[in-house]
C-alpha cells in the first residue's frame, strides 16, 4: 500500500475509533454467554447420551414394519477441483501450490475411464493416455476409477496421505493455508483477485449463492404431501398426506425434528434433516489414526492446529408409503456433514453435505472417525468409515473440509458414498454427469466431473476457471460441452465477466472474457443453444445473449438495457425467459419486486416483451429461493408467493399466478391472498403444486385448492 | 483485555475453571466482533457459544499459549463466515436494538445519540464480510497483519479492503 493510502487509512481509523468507542459502551454481552452458563451447557452436552441405535419410532396409527430398505447414502462431498498438485504431501511440507494467473483455465483430464471392475482387474501401473500429448504415462490406480488425476485431484491412496493433507490444511496460516499469492509479487493483481478470497473462504460466493429452500408441498398426482413446521399452535413438525381431490387428510407422519426437505418417489418418502446428535458412539469404529497410519518418528508438528466445525451430520429417514393411510418408518441413514443440497432425478437421489475436521489428526488418541467421514445405516450393526479410495484428495484444498456426496438408487439398495477433501458449494446434475463446483483461492472456481456409472459414480475430470459462478444456474451441459459463466471483481465497481465452454476433460474449447464490463454477473440462463447473461449496474441491468451454436466461436449479440436490478432468469420455453428482480427506484436490495418477460429467441437481438411491478416495498421469497417459483411450461403459467405494501405498515401476502404470451406479455391469471385464509401470519401462501389444472397452495396452516382457468378458489383444508 | 497465559496453560491441561477464566477475559471481545459481523444478537450469541465449545474441545491442541487470543478469534471468524454464508444475498440489516442500551426506559431509541444511529446506519451499508474486517481492525484494534491472520486472508487483500471499507464509512458519516 502506498504512503498516501496508508495515511488515509490511519486517518480513517482515528476518525472511526472514537465513534465506535461510544457505540461499544452500549453493547452488553448477554448473560447467556457467561462462562458459567456456557460451561453448564457444555457439561450437558457431554453428559447427554446420543440416542441408542435410534429406535424406529412409529406413530400410534402405524404398525411395526420391516420396510424395504432403500439405500440412501449421503455423500456430500465437497469437491475441490484441483489445480496444480503440490509435489510433496508429507507432514513436514507446507503451503499449497501457486494458483494460476487470473484468466487461465486449468484442467486435469481423465482418460476415458474403464469400468471400475476392469480397473481393479488390471495389474501393475495403469498406462493412461495424456489427452494433450497422446503419450502414455503411468498413473496411480485409485480403486474407484481409472482416473489419472495428475496433476490434480485423485483418489487417496492411504489414510496416511489424508492425515498429512488434513494436518497441513488445519495449521496456522503461515504454515498451512495457501500462500499462493506472495506479497510483493504483482501486488495490484493480488489485491484485485483476492477480494474474492474472502468470499471463497466463507464457503459461498455472494455472487453465485442460490439459496436452497426445501419443499413444503409435493404431489404424486394422487396425494398431496405437506410439511407442517412446529409452531406454538401446531403439534408439528409433521408431514400430512391428503387426497388431491378433496384435500382430505389420510395420514400424518410425525417428525423428530425440523427437516431440510423431503422427496416422494413411488412408494417411498424420504426426509432430509440436520442431525445434531450424531452417529451413536457404540456403532463407531474405534481404530485410531495412529494405528491405521503410524506417524514417522522424525515428523515434527509445527504451528497451531485450528479445525473447523465437524459436529453436524445429515440424516435421511425413509418411509414406506405404499399404503398412504399407514406410512411406515423403514430406517434412517446418517452421514457426517452439514446438509448442503440434494436433488432427485428419476429414481436416484443425490445428496451433498459438508463436514469439517475439528480434531488435530496428529493428536494422541485421535480416531479415524475424526479424520474421515462416517456413514451409518440403521439397518446395519456398525457405522462405516469411508475408505481412502473413496476419498478424492485435492492437494490444493484450502481447509480441512470434506464434501460428501451420496448417490442412492431408490429402486434397489445400492448406495455409493464418496468424499472430496477440500470444499464444494453445490452440484449440477445431468443425465450422465455430476459436476461439483466450489470457490477456490485466487477468485477461481474449481470444477470436478463425476461420471455417473451403473451403481454409482466415478471421478472423471477436474479443472478450474477464473471467477466465481454468477448464480446457481451458471452451469449448463449441452452436447458434451459444459458452459460456465463466471464473474470476478478486478477493482471496485469493475468486474471481469466470462463465459467458458469446456469439453468433457474440462478443457476449454471456447471462451468469451471481459463481457458486460459494468457490474458483476447477477443472472444467467441457457436456452435454445444460447447463453443469456445479465450484469447489474448502479442504474439497472444489462442483458447479453451469446450464440453458442458453435462452441468454439461464441458470438455475442446486442446488449439490452433493463430498468430493474435483475436477480434471476428462468427459462420458460419457446425462447422466452422470466426475469425476477427489484426496482431501480430504491438503492440496493430494498427496491420493490419486478418481473419481466424476455424474448431471447434471437440471440442477436434479445428484447423486453413486458414487465410487471408490484410496487414499493414489495417482495417475494423467490428472490432468495428460486425454487419457490412455479413454472408450468405447457400451460404457459408461472406462480409465486408475494408480499405487497399499501403503506409503510400495511402489507399483504398472497400467491399470484400469471399467464405469459409472446405477444401480450405477462397477464395476471389469479390471486390468493392471505386474508382470504385467516388473519394470522401463519397463513401466508408460500408454495404451490399443480395437478390437472388445479393449483394447491400451501400456507403453514392451510391448503387451498384453486382452479387455474378460469381462476376460482374452490376450497380450503386446515393443516392444524 | 489481556489474557492470562498461565491460565491458558492450565486450561490446556484440562482445568475447566481456568478455561472459564480465560474465556471470561475475552468474551466481550468475541461477542462484539460477532455482533458487528452478523448484525444481530441472536446469531452472535450462537456463534460465540459455538466458539466456546470448539475452543474448549480444541485447546489441548494449542501449542503456543500466548497466541490463545488470536487462535480463539480465528475460530470465531470461521464460525462467523459460515453463518454469513447462510445469509441471503444482500442481507446487510443490523438489528439496531442489539447495539443500543435500552435499559434506560426514560429515553427511546429516537432520543439516542444521533451519532450512534448514524454510525449504525452507515454500518448497514456494509456487507457482513466488510463489517467483520471493521470489527477486527477498528473496534478491536488489531493491526492489518493480525486481522489478516485471523481471517486467513492475505495481508494485501485485507489492507485494501479495509481501506475501501473505511473510506465508504467515512463518506456516509461525513454527509
Amino acid at each position: 500500500m502506498d504512503s498516501e493510502k496508508r495515511q488515509e487509512l490511519e486517518e480513517s481509523l482515528a476518525f472511526l475509533r472514537s465513534r465506535f468507542d461510544e457505540l461499544n459502551q452500549d453493547i452488553k454481552r448477554p448473560h447467556s454467554l457467561d462462562a458459567e452458563v456456557l460451561r453448564k451447557k457444555l457439561e450437558e452436552l457431554e453428559e447427554s447420551t446420543p440416542s441408542v441405535h435410534p429406535p424406529l419410532r412409529f406413530p400410534r396409527r402405524w404398525k411395526a414394519a420391516a420396510g424395504i430398505a432403500a439405500c440412501f447414502v449421503f455423500v456430500a462431498g465437497a469437491f475441490f477441483l484441483a489445480g496444480p498438485q503440490s509435489a510433496d504431501n508429507s507432514l513436514l511440507s507446507g503451503g499449497a501450490a501457486e494458483t494460476t494467473d487470473a484468466g487461465e483455465v486449468s484442467s486435469s483430464a481423465a482418460v476415458g475411464a474403464p469400468a471400475p471392475e476392469a480397473a481393479m482387474a488390471e495389474e501393475g501401473a495403469l498406462m493412461k493416455e495424456n489427452p494433450e500429448s497422446g503419450e502414455l504415462q503411468d498413473a496411480a490406480i485409485p480403486r474407484m476409477a481409472a482416473y489419472s488425476g495428475a496433476p490434480g485431484a485423485a483418489y487417496a491412496e492411504s489414510y496416511a496421505q489424508i492425515r498429512d493433507q488434513v494436518y497441513t490444511l488445519g495449521t496456522e496460516p503461515e504454515t498451512g493455508l495457501s500462500t499462493s499469492l506472495r506479497l510483493g509479487e504483482d501486488q495490484a493483481v493480488e489485491e484485485a483477485v483476492q477480494d474474492s478470497v474472502d468470499l471463497a473462504s466463507a464457503g459461498v460466493s455472494e455472487n453465485h449463492k442460490r439459496y436452497e429452500t426445501g419443499a413444503l408441498i409435493r404431489t404424486d398426482g394422487i396425494y398431496l404431501y405437506s410439511y407442517v413446521m412446529k409452531n406454538t399452535s401446531s403439534t408439528g413438525p409433521f408431514i400430512q398426506i391428503s387426497t388431491v381431490n378433496e384435500m382430505k387428510e389420510v395420514a400424518s407422519i410425525p417428525l423428530e425434528s425440523a427437516i431440510q426437505t423431503f422427496y416422494v418417489y413411488g412408494d417411498q418418502l424420504v426426509t432430509l434433516s440436520l442431525d445434531y446428535h450424531g452417529i451413536p458412539q457404540e456403532v463407531l469404529p474405534m481404530e485410531t489414526i495412529a494405528e491405521a497410519a503410524p506417524l514417522e518418528e522424525s515428523a515434527s508438528q509445527q504451528g497451531n492446529w485450528c479445525g473447523v466445525d465437524g459436529d453436524t451430520g445429515t440424516k435421511a429417514t425413509f418411509y414406506d408409503i405404499s399404503d398412504p393411510a399407514q406410512p411406515q418408518l423403514v430406517k434412517t441413514f446418517q452421514q457426517d456433514g452439514q446438509y448442503l443440497s440434494s436433488q432427485l432425478e428419476g429414481n436416484t437421489l443425490y445428496v451433498l453435505s459438508r463436514w469439517g475436521v475439528s480434531q488435530d489428526p496428529t493428536a494422541s488418541g485421535a480416531t479415524l472417525t475424526e479424520l474421515v467421514p462416517v456413514t451409518y445405516d440403521s439397518s446395519q450393526e456398525t457405522a462405516k468409515l469411508l475408505e481412502a479410495e473413496q476419498i478424492v484428495n485435492n492437494p490444493d484444498a484450502s481447509s480441512p473440509l470434506y464434501a460428501v456426496v451420496s448417490v442412492v438408487d431408490l429402486s434397489n439398495p445400492q448406495i455409493q458414498t464418496q468424499a472430496v477433501l477440500g470444499g464444494a458449494d453445490g452440484f449440477y446434475l445431468t443425465s450422465e454427469n455430476l459436476y461439483l463446483y466450489g470457490n477456490a483461492e485466487g477468485g477461481r472456481t474449481n470444477l470436478i466431473r463425476m461420471e455417473l456409472v451403473p451403481g454409482g459414480f466415478s471421478l472423471a475430470a477436474s479443472g478450474s476457471v477464473s471467477g466465481q459462478l454468477a448464480d446457481g444456474a451458471s452451469l449448463k451441459e449441452q452436447d458434451g460441452i459444459l458452459r460456465v459463466a463466471t464473474t470476478l471483481e478486478v477493482e471496485e465497481g469493475s468486474c471481469e465477466n466470462s463465459l467458458y465452454l469446456l469439453d468433457r476433460w474440462l478443457q476449454p474449447v471456447g471462451s468469451l472474457e471481459g463481457i458486460l464490463k459494468q457490474g458483476a454477473l447477477s443472472a444467467t440462463c441457457y436456452l435454445n443453444g444460447a447463453a443469456c447473461l445479465s450484469s447489474t449496474t448502479q442504474d439497472g441491468s444489462l442483458l447479453l445473449s451469446v450464440d453458442l451454436s458453435d462452441p468454439t466461436q461464441p458470438k455475442t449479440g446486442e446488449t439490452l438495457t433493463l430498468p430493474l436490478f435483475l436477480r434471476q432468469l428462468h427459462p420458460l420455453g419457446e425462447g422466452f425467459a422470466l426475469g425476477v428482480g427489484q426496482s431501480v427506484e430504491s438503492q440496493g436490495n430494498s427496491g420493490g419486486l419486478e418481473l419481466v418477460l424476455l424474448d431471447l429467441s434471437d440471440p442477436a437481438a434479445p428484447s423486453l416483451v413486458s414487465s410487471y411491478s408490484f410496487g414499493e416495498g414489495s417482495y417475494s421469497d423467490v428472490l432468495n429461493a428460486p425454487n419457490r417459483l412455479l413454472v408450468l411450461q405447457e400451460e404457459q403459467l408461472v406462480g409465486l408467493p408475494i408480499l405487497t405494501r399499501s403503506s409503510a405498515t400495511e402489507k399483504e401476502r398472497a400467491y399470484i399466478v400469471f399467464s405469459w404470451d409472446g405477444e401480450t406479455g405477462l397477464t395476471q391469471q389469479g390471486l390468493l391472498t392471505q386474508t382470504q385464509l385467516s388473519n394470522t401470519d401463519y397463513s401466508a401462501p408460500e408454495q404451490a403444486a399443480a395437478v390437472d389444472g388445479m393449483l394447491y397452495v400451501f400456507s403453514a396452516d392451510w391448503l387451498t385448492k384453486c382452479q387455474i382457468e378460469p381462476w376460482n378458489v374452490l376450497g380450503t383444508a386446515q393443516l392444524f | 483485555m489481556v489474557v492470562d497465559v498461565e491460565a491458558v496453560k492450565r486450561a490446556r491441561l484440562g482445568d475447566k475453571e481456568s478455561f472459564g477464566e480465560v474465556y471470561q477475559q475475552i468474551a466481550d471481545d468475541l461477542y462484539r466482533v460477532a455482533l458487528y459481523s452478523l448484525g444481530n444478537s441472536h446469531d452472535a450469541q450462537d456463534v460465540v457459544s459455538e466458539t466456546f465449545i470448539e475452543a474448549y474441545k480444541g485447546i489441548k491442541n494449542l501449542r503456543d499459549e500466548s497466541s490463545f487470543k488470536a487462535w480463539i478469534m480465528r475460530i470465531l471468524s470461521i464460525r462467523c463466515k459460515r453463518r454469513i454464508g447462510q445469509y441471503i444475498t444482500g442481507r446487510n440489516e443490523l438489528d439496531i436494538d442489539d447495539f443500543l442500551d435500552l435499559s434506560d426506559h426514560r429515553t427511546g431509541v429516537e432520543e439516542k445519540s444521533t451519532e450512534k444511529l448514524a454510525l449504525l446506519n452507515a454500518l448497514e451499508t456494509l456487507t457482513p464480510q466488510e463489517r467483520q474486517i471493521v470489527a477486527l481492525a477498528v473496534v478491536q484494534g488489531y493491526t492489518v497483519r493480525e486481522t489478516a491472520e485471523i481471517l486467513g486472508a492475505p495481508q494485501g487483500t485485507v489492507s485494501s479492503k479495509l481501506h475501501r471499507t473505511l473510506k465508504k464509512l467515512r463518506a456516509q458519516l461525513e454527509q
